[in-house]
């Protein structure tokens, strides 16, 4: 862990509304995309993320010094987006995947047909089982290494390779069958 | 296999945020500054919240099934817990080709887990390939012996060693599963 952060959480557990803040901004972007990746839903995400950074805060005091804060405060985003999830899918709530507007393209043909090809990857992660799409999620969208995916899951290391290999060899499948043919691995 | 960098793209492009940081940190904080104000509560109301609970939960219990536990990632965990790290077991260190026995633990299996058995061999970085080797047809000789001989790669390097997967045997499923660390050393001159 670096040494900035190590401080940070230092005056983050004496209750610095600064340094608070500062971790809050560092790990929200990450946070709030992979809540709503989880969750499929823009509002629940927010939901997730807000009560995550409120109980990691308020855990603070029994989060050891010198650990990494990220696989420790990825879990609780995890649990919570699932957690909401799991509530609201119960009470019938439509879970849709929002549509996306990724901008102005710069060159309208070949940004069309990279965005096709981006969304039918996309929607290829999004038929993965749970088993494979959290952990594919924790390493590209949270930027965590196989060992601290191990310790965010709970789950031994060579589970997380496993999984992750897996997850990667249907996604090669998937979208060869959403091209209708076989793919590029060139790219 | 798809590139890293596309998977990444992929889950950016679809995943932009459009809210804003400033009004979430006020949410947080707001809520951050009431936990005071609920400690100060006199000490009887919890008690008093606790024991409604409590007889609540049991009068519930006594009427109505339990309703399933909430779906999780993996076993919940305790917060607490994040504190220990997970222990890594330390890799034996072994000479390029050795011979290695990796003992198997076995358990029953649940029906439609049926996969394998396969040995794995990882090699330690981030991302790469495992060498696979399937053992459906050595499947009744694990299960009889507890332990599959394997040989260590010849590359020197870190490796993980896994045998996973089920094994049938007479109508029973076993799911096996063996694990070992191994560092090859280089061939001293």
């Amino acid at each position: 862990m670096e040494l900035a952060e190590q401080e940070l959480i230092r005056r983050a557990k004496r209750g610095e509304q600064a340094a608070l803040e500062q971790i809050f901004r560092t790990h929200l972007d990450s946070a709030i995309r992979l809540a709503y990746l989880v969750t499929r839903n823009w509002a629940t995400a927010e939901d997730a993320v807000q009560e995550a950074f409120v109980q990691a805060f308020r855990s603070l005091h029994g989060f050891q010094d010198g650990r990494p804060f990220k696989p420790w405060f990825t879990r609780i985003v995890i649990n919570k987006a699932k957690r909401t999830k799991s509530r609201l899918d119960r009470v019938h709530l439509p879970y849709e995947l929002e549509e996306e507007d990724s901008g102005a393209a710069a060159d309208p043909e070949s940004s069309a047909l990279d965005r096709a090809g981006l969304d039918q990857l996309f929607q290829a992660i999004n038929t993965l089982d749970d088993k494979y799409r959290i952990p594919l999620l924790l390493k590209y969208v949270s930027e965590l290494t196989e060992a601290e995916i191990a310790q965010t899951l709970r789950i031994p290391l060579s589970t997380v390779k496993s999984r992750l290999y897996t997850a990667r060899q249907r996604l090669k499948q998937s979208v060869a069958a959403l091209q209708g043919g076989g793919i590029d691995d060139s790219r | 296999m798809i590139p890293d960098e596309r998977i990444s793209e992929a889950l950016r492009t679809n995943s932009q945020w459009q809210g804003s940081p400033d009004a979430l940190w006020a949410k947080v904080s707001e809520q951050l500054r009431r936990e005071p104000r609920r400690s100060r509560q006199p000490l009887w109301l919890g008690t008093a919240a606790a024991a409604v609970l409590i007889l609540a939960l049991f009068a519930q219990s006594l009427w109505k099934p339990q309703p399933p536990p909430l779906p999780d990632v993996e076993e919940p965990v305790p917060l607490r817990m994040f504190s220990v790290p997970v222990p890594l077991p330390e890799p034996q260190i072994v000479q390029g080709g050795a011979e290695l026995k990796l003992v198997l633990t076995m358990e029953p299996g649940a029906a439609g887990e049926e996969e394998g058995p396969i040995l794995e061999i990882w090699p330690e970085k981030e991302g790469a390939s495992p060498a696979i080797l399937e053992l459906t047809a050595r499947g009744a000789q694990l299960l009889q012996d507890g332990y599959l001989m394997v040989r260590a790669p010849e590359e020197p390097g870190s490796y993980l060693m896994v045998v996973r997967g089920t094994v049938r045997d007479r109508d029973q499923l076993y799911s096996i599963y063996a694990e070992e660390r191994i560092t090859v050393e280089a061939e001293k001159e």
